[in-house]
């Protein structure tokens, strides 16, 4: 994988992937307990299982410098998730995350889509992060 | 009082509390999740920034949704959930979940309108999310 960090990148959009992915059985149980999700015998795994791959070191470093610099810090806006195939237990997918940053207001967009090794679709997720200063929320 | 097994446009959810959720708690959630946001984590931060106390990270709260969708309705499928974050719920504070359908059809599923509510009058989330029968998502 290859991230495009480059300062004209940055401006416009930041694409990571494709990112090998898997379904960690630990991980997915762990992350069941965490959120009440009672796990499933056929080892589908819930819809929000993704954001642990949006908050891997690859991702999260791209996320944090549109930020980091400036002192400030991340707050979750939004978040969504379509799902056309679901993940499960085991599996190994592609990742694919596209950075933007918009400035009024400022925040960071991250668009991702994970498919199978095939190329099928599985899923789309969108986070919107607004960034805010260390000195007071909102300033 | 379902049309086709499927539930009737109006009909609210069993409400579900989740938390208090502590600090510990948190913290794991930021192990297992990989979000080690300090705002989430660090008391001291977040009281520097004019807050009570750290608030619950918003994507421990936005997944909450799915079990208590699969608890309501447990042979429909979950292929679309969203979510604005409104207000923060805090360190400690209890949450309640609740929703009510706002469409539903054999074709397109079953839209559902649902809320998080925690310590504050204004919901801290407000959602939707979709379902639809297993065999219509894998059908594609």
């Amino acid at each position: 994988m290859g991230a495009d960090t480059s300062s004209a990148a940055l401006a416009q959009e930041t694409r990571l992937g494709p990112i090998r992915v898997r379904v960690d059985k630990d991980r997915l149980a762990a992350f069941c307990r965490e959120t009440g999700f009672k796990e499933r015998p056929d080892g589908v795994a819930p819809i929000c299982f993704i954001s642990v791959w949006l908050s891997s070191p690859d991702v999260h470093s791209a996320i944090s410098r549109q930020f980091a610099a400036e002192n400030k810090l991340p707050l979750h806006e939004s978040q969504s998730f379509d799902c056309r195939l679901p993940l499960r237990s085991g599996e190994s997918y592609d990742l694919v995350v596209a950075l933007r940053h918009e400035e009024a207001p400022p925040r960071v967009v991250v668009n991702a889509e994970v498919s199978t090794l095939q190329g099928s679709l599985c899923l789309r997720a969108e986070t919107l992060l607004r960034i805010v200063s260390r000195g007071g929320l909102g300033a | 009082m379902t049309t086709h097994g499927l539930p009737a446009p109006g009909e609210r959810l069993p409400e579900t509390q989740i938390g208090p959720f502590d600090a510990a708690a948190l913290a794991r959630y930021a192990d297992v999740s990989g979000d080690h946001n300090p705002l989430h984590l660090d008391d001291a931060l977040a009281r520097s920034l004019g807050l009570p106390a750290p608030p619950v990270h918003g994507m421990k709260l936005l997944a909450a949704f799915e079990p208590m969708l699969a608890a309501w309705r447990s042979d429909l499928a979950l292929t679309r959930l969203s979510g604005k974050f409104i207000q923060p719920v805090f360190c400690n504070e209890k949450v309640i979940l609740s929703g009510r359908v706002l469409r539903a059809s054999r074709a397109e599923g079953v839209l559902l309108r649902l809320f998080a509510h925690g310590g504050a009058r204004v919901p801290a989330i407000i959602a939707e999310a979709s379902l639809i029968a297993p065999e219509l998502r894998d059908a594609g």
